[in-house]
């Protein structure tokens, strides 16, 4: 199961736990000299604003991180030069691209272009081809998340946690 | 039947001429105003809707719950998967044919349900291949990766040239359907004598066409 410690408490009690990570706090567990508890080995395919920014933070938390995109200029545009992982240009839907950038190593792999047909195309390739078994898809679509969702797969909607979170923060603020 | 395509490209368009001949009913999703204007313009049977058909709205707009058959034929082939699974899951739709660009996307389209795959760059390779390696033996098609049909054409040099049909090697696995000989169709029986320049149709299950190949061709 894939989890992000979210206290110093989760980070011990998964020591003794078989191979998962803890990536929620990176730079204040370091600073108290609590590394990783088990790098993983993260594929990211899309390098908009939010897979750059992903990639980036999973890095420098230690792990391995390659970053999958056909477009060499988004690298230019949102991945920090400082990345310390892999980028690797190429065409997503292709498995053999996907296999060069390093898949079947991988034990996460997180689909979040802004493409939903590739991320969802992506996502079933990484499944039926490579039998990854983590994997995180990007879709908005209400009706093609419910899909994959059914299919067993985690998804994440940008939207729908940004309106989530509105709501909770417009809530918190009370009727004044 | 009706009949939703998705994309109004070379190949939907001309798909959409020959399916209105044969009376069927045709619904077309396309993202270029453009050419949904000139549908409606030229063909004014088509039902044409506006807009991205991997959003589903679209395709329900579309009448994708009643459609027979989906045809996805984008440019893209995410686009086209996505289609296809669309229709199959979210709008029971019966048959789905998708076009695809590159053949090593074949198989996942074939696991997600698809039943029918216009591959052109297989068609094209193919025909290319046909035309440059002598002593063809060329995949007409095949058949949910089982079952194909291949051509083979027969000449001076090979093993088979003068013998009757029943005294071949046959492997198991193969049929000799018909043979193509001077322009015409003959349909062979045991003592059909085998001829150079003969263009041989057999039918084979998966793994017997090297067998087959090595009976008529040595």
């Amino acid at each position: 199961m894939l989890g992000v410690a979210t206290s110093l408490r989760d980070v011990a009690n998964r020591a003794s736990e078989p191979p998962c990570f803890a990536g929620g706090r990176p730079r204040y567990l370091r600073r108290l000299g609590w590394s990783i508890v088990s790098p993983a080995v993260i594929l990211v395919i899309g390098c908009g604003r939010l897979g750059s920014n992903f990639a980036m933070r999973m890095a420098e938390a230690g792990h391995d991180v390659t970053v999958l995109d056909w477009d060499r200029g988004n690298f230019a545009s949102y991945l920090p030069k400082e990345f310390p992982g892999r980028s690797f240009v190429g065409m997503e839907i292709d498995a053999e691209i996907l296999r060069r950038a390093g898949i079947e190593e991988s034990s996460v792999v997180v689909i979040v272009s802004r493409d939903e047909a590739t991320n969802m195309m992506v996502a079933d390739l990484a499944r039926e081809v490579f039998a990854i078994e983590r994997i995180i898809v990007r879709i908005d679509q209400p009706r093609l998340r419910t899909l994959y969702e059914e299919a067993g797969y985690e998804v994440l909607s940008p939207v729908l946690e940004a309106a989530l979170s509105l709501e909770r923060r417009v809530e918190a603020m009370g009727s004044r | 039947m009706y009949v939703l395509v998705a994309g109004g490209g070379k190949i939907g368009m001309h798909l959409i001429r020959t399916l209105l001949g044969q009376g069927h009913e045709i619904a077309l999703v396309e993202q270029d105003r453009r050419v949904c204007t000139q549908v409606v313009e030229e063909l004014n049977e088509v039902i044409v809707i506006h807009g991205d058909a991997t959003n589903p709205d679209n395709l329900s707009r579309a009448g994708a719950g009643r459609a027979d058959v989906i045809v996805a034929a984008a440019g893209r082939d995410q686009d086209n998967y996505i289609i296809c699974k669309m229709a199959k899951r979210l709008f029971n739709v019966k048959r789905a044919v998708a076009r695809v660009n590159d053949p090593r996307n074949e198989d996942l389209f074939r696991i997600s349900g698809v039943d029918y795959l216009i591959s052109v760059t297989s068609m094209v390779s193919q025909a290319i291949e046909h035309e440059i390696v002598p002593h063809a033996i060329m995949t007409l098609f095949t058949w949910h990766e089982r079952m194909s049909m291949l051509e083979i054409d027969l000449q001076i040099a090979s093993p088979v040239v003068g013998l009757p049909i029943r005294k071949l090697d046959f492997p198991p696995g193969s049929i000799l359907a018909a043979i193509w000989r001077a322009g015409e169709p003959i349909i062979p029986d045991g003592n059909t004598v085998l001829q150079a320049g003969d263009e041989i149709f057999a039918i084979t299950v998966k793994g017997s066409e090297d067998l087959l190949k090595k009976a008529l061709l040595g």
